[in-house]
């Protein structure tokens, strides 16, 4: 359940991030855009659930979580070949080798929020 | 309506933290693991056993986490090494943040070893820098020899991995060698320890290799 852990460092960004902009009476954040990778164990509707419950009350409140989930990318060291891991066998597909490192799948990111 | 473009990773604050403690560690010439496994896999007892043997040869200091109590500190103290207990009333995890502030009130100067127990839990921990030099998984055979499949996130973030109980492999149906494999295709990086805290089976290969890795960083 890092999820509620996840979801208040989120709304701390976003209050850092709105606290120089003027915000008129009915000013709300409306969409939150996200990538989150395969690899940091998030369940989506846990967050969505936890953000929810953290923002009532908030110009955040009814916000829609917007996730992109990024595949786990690994990219064999032996022969170089880049693969997709979604399965978390980290051995490469091509040469069998399972010296492989991760390039992507660790995202946990927020690119932009809407407001309106 | 208008998008506003920041680019931030949601636990860019806990990174921050955690490369502050990385870096007093590094000027501390401590070597820092964080031991992570489901509750019950042994990691106190594998920590009473450690600090048993390897006491009087390198200063040992302990951070203990745990959802609610200080028995683990109870028992850590017995063996007189500094310990502070961590409850987090609830949360899943340790966070940099806890633990800096543990920190403070912990004199290490002349560590070379400190141990951070983090609470029992094989997935929230994983994504949490904590500023620690290598994670170490401890999973106990009772487990069952699939677990590093199901959890891989964190297998495939730690360094070493004890696989903690194998007295106990006669009586369960866990195949060790099923449990390597399965750990070796999650992270084939791993450095892998067989123990018992029971027998005293592995402890001393374990606190070999742990005397080197604290000889290489000070």
């Amino acid at each position: 359940m890092h999820e509620i852990s996840i979801a208040q460092s989120l709304i701390d960004i976003l209050n850092d991030n709105i606290k120089d902009i003027p915000v008129e009476n009915n000013t709300r954040i409306v969409n939150i855009n996200l990538k989150i990778g395969k690899l940091m164990a998030v369940v989506p509707e846990s967050l969505e659930f936890c953000f929810e419950v953290l923002t009532k009350g908030t110009i955040m409140e009814g916000a829609k979580l917007n996730i992109e989930n990024i595949s786990i990318k690994a990219k064999c060291n032996n022969c170089g070949h880049e693969f997709i891991a979604d399965d978390y066998l980290f051995v490469c597909v091509v040469c069998g080798k399972s010296d492989v490192e991760v390039i992507s799948g660790q995202e946990l990111q927020i690119d932009n929020f809407e407001i309106e | 309506m208008s998008i506003i473009t920041i680019e931030r990773k949601i636990l860019e604050k806990n990174d921050q933290i955690a490369a502050q403690n990385r870096e007093n560690f590094k000027k501390k010439k401590i070597f820092v693991l964080n031991m992570v496994s489901s509750p019950g896999s042994g990691k106190t007892s594998i920590l009473e056993n450690t600090i048993g043997i390897l006491k009087g040869k390198v200063n040992i200091a302990v951070i203990e986490g745990d959802v609610q109590t200080d028995l683990d500190a109870k028992r850590v103290d017995k063996y007189n090494v500094p310990v502070v207990q961590i409850v987090t009333n609830g949360a899943c995890h340790l966070d940099a943040k806890l633990v800096q502030d543990a920190l403070s009130s912990m004199a290490l100067k002349e560590t070379g070893i400190l141990f951070i127990e983090n609470v029992g839990n094989l997935v929230c921990p994983s994504g949490y820098d904590l500023g620690e030099d290598m994670k170490v998984s401890i999973l106990s055979t009772a487990e069952g020899d699939d677990k590093p499949l199901k959890y891989p996130a964190m297998f495939r973030n730690s360094s070493v991995l004890i696989i903690n109980k194998i007295d106990l492999l006669p009586y369960i149906n866990c195949k060790i060698d099923e449990l390597i494999k399965n750990a070796l295709l999650i992270n084939s990086s791993l450095k892998i320890f067989k123990t018992s805290c029971t027998t005293g089976e592995g402890i001393n290969e374990w606190c070999n290799w742990l005397q080197e890795q604290i000889h290489n960083k000070s």
